[in-house]
């Protein structure tokens, strides 16, 4: 028997599995002219409206949303010390319109014009809006000295 | 017809228990040998572990209902086989990991106890699903009858099962960035359409004919619409859970859930026609 009319079937009989398979055609409260139970409606709507604004947003980015190459903006976080030394938490933020794989960061601490100390670490994926936090690590401490954040480069994925 | 945990046989409770184990190893072996899944055991937001298995324990109650390694009657059995199983899905997890030597001295109580546990999701499900599968007698004797709540769970289990294996691997997040957003569209409706078609076209066993006097819009939206709907919550939860989302812009958010929805939708179709 297909399912669908067992269970419209078990609805409508009752509640229990000796109503299965009778053919009583009882209409409850709760059931629509075409015997299916208002509750099936509710929820198939709510599910439609979910799927419908998923397809909605996502035509209206493919129409709207910007192809910008990526624009990385990084930020010291805070500074703290560590057991070798100190480590300078940094994040990333792309307010570019496409992703950035592997970006490298590289950090410099000059003392003037000197450069005295470098180090960088490698973002794997910096999508457009979004932020990543870093951290490099140095041996001199930072907030005495001059430091320098890049992004050296990057991929499209 | 036998009655409860308590009046088995001991002998037919370690067969059950075998079979569980098996079943946990069979379901959770891909993810049991992916990287990123013993990274994410310790690497993951505790409290999202936390949580994550304890909503486990209402999918195991509610799979034990529906199928699982015994024939079940009322809220208490269930609810000693979810934890029976859980227990399974502990172990063999654990067992695994120890010989593949992801585990092991020198590593912190909390890195082992978080691969063990994040890998105790699917092998708990593989030991109820056990049964259901690879049970002596053929699953369609014990099935029980579910109701249209009970098909949307049914779906839901599917689709986190299927999307729990995907979920933590980098290619996930690659695949959401590498498509435009019209490809991300376009995998929407794929999605949409593969879920229908395994459900009610392809003539699998366990196939759902639709009755002719319902028309195809209303199954259509009924099943085959929530259904996606569930697959994309349960993507969510799971990219969530996982922290494959933080941090990351609305449209970024939605073309991954999209990516993972596709594995969600096919196991949530796949669910309703083995469970």
């Amino acid at each position: 028997m297909p399912q669908l009319e067992r269970q419209k079937r078990k609805r409508a009989g009752g509640t229990n599995e000796a109503a299965v398979g009778t053919q009583s055609r009882q209409s409850p409260s709760s059931q629509a002219a075409d015997g299916i139970p208002t509750l099936e409606w509710v929820i198939g709507a709510v599910g439609f409206l979910l799927v419908a604004s998923v397809i909605g947003f996502l035509v209206y980015q493919a129409l709207t949303g910007d192809r910008q190459p990526p624009d990385v903006q990084l930020n010291i976080e805070s500074i703290v010390q560590t057991t070798n030394g100190y480590m300078v938490h940094v994040k990333a933020v792309n307010h570019g319109g496409s992703t950035a794989e592997g970006v490298v960061v590289a950090g410099r601490l000059l003392e003037g014009a000197v450069p005295l100390e470098r180090s960088e670490t490698t973002v794997d994926y910096l999508p457009p809006r979004s932020e990543k936090k870093i951290g490099l690590f140095f041996t001199r401490d930072p907030r005495n000295l001059r430091l320098e954040l890049r992004a050296l480069g990057y991929e499209a994925p | 017809m036998k009655a409860g945990l308590q009046k088995h046989a001991p002998r037919d409770f370690l067969i059950g228990l075998a079979r569980a184990f098996g079943g946990a190893i069979i379901f959770s072996l891909p993810i049991l040998m992916t990287m990123e899944m013993w990274h994410l055991g310790f690497a993951m937001d505790t409290l999202r572990l936390a949580l994550l298995l304890l909503l486990t324990l209402p999918l195991l109650i509610g799979l034990s209902h529906y199928i699982g390694f015994e024939e079940t009657f009322g809220f208490k059995d269930d609810a000693v086989d979810a934890f029976v199983a859980l227990t399974v899905g502990f172990a063999a997890g654990a067992a695994a990991l120890g010989l593949f030597g992801v585990i092991g001295p020198g590593m912190s109580l909390r890195e082992t106890a978080g691969k063990i546990a994040i890998q105790a999701v699917p092998g708990s499900m593989g030991a109820m699903l056990a049964q259901g599968q690879l049970g002596g007698k053929s699953p369609n004797d014990k099935k029980r009858h579910a109701g249209y709540l009970g098909e949307i769970f049914i779906m839901a289990a599917g689709a986190l099962f299927l999307a729990f294996n995907v979920a933590p691997t980098e290619e996930i997040i690659l695949i959401a960035y590498q498509m435009t957003p019209w490809h991300t569209i376009a995998l929407v409706f794929a999605s949409l359409g593969v879920m229908h078609a395994f459900v009610y076209a392809l003539e699998f066993r366990g196939t759902v004919p639709r009755p002719p006097e319902i028309p195809f819009w209303s199954v259509f939206l009924r099943f085959t619409v929530v259904g996606y709907a569930v697959g994309l919550l349960m993507s969510f939860y799971i990219l969530w859970t996982f922290g494959r989302i933080d941090a990351l812009a609305l449209p970024q958010i939605l073309s991954t859930i999209a990516v993972l929805g596709f594995p969600a939708a096919v196991g949530a179709a796949a669910a309703r026609l083995i469970l």
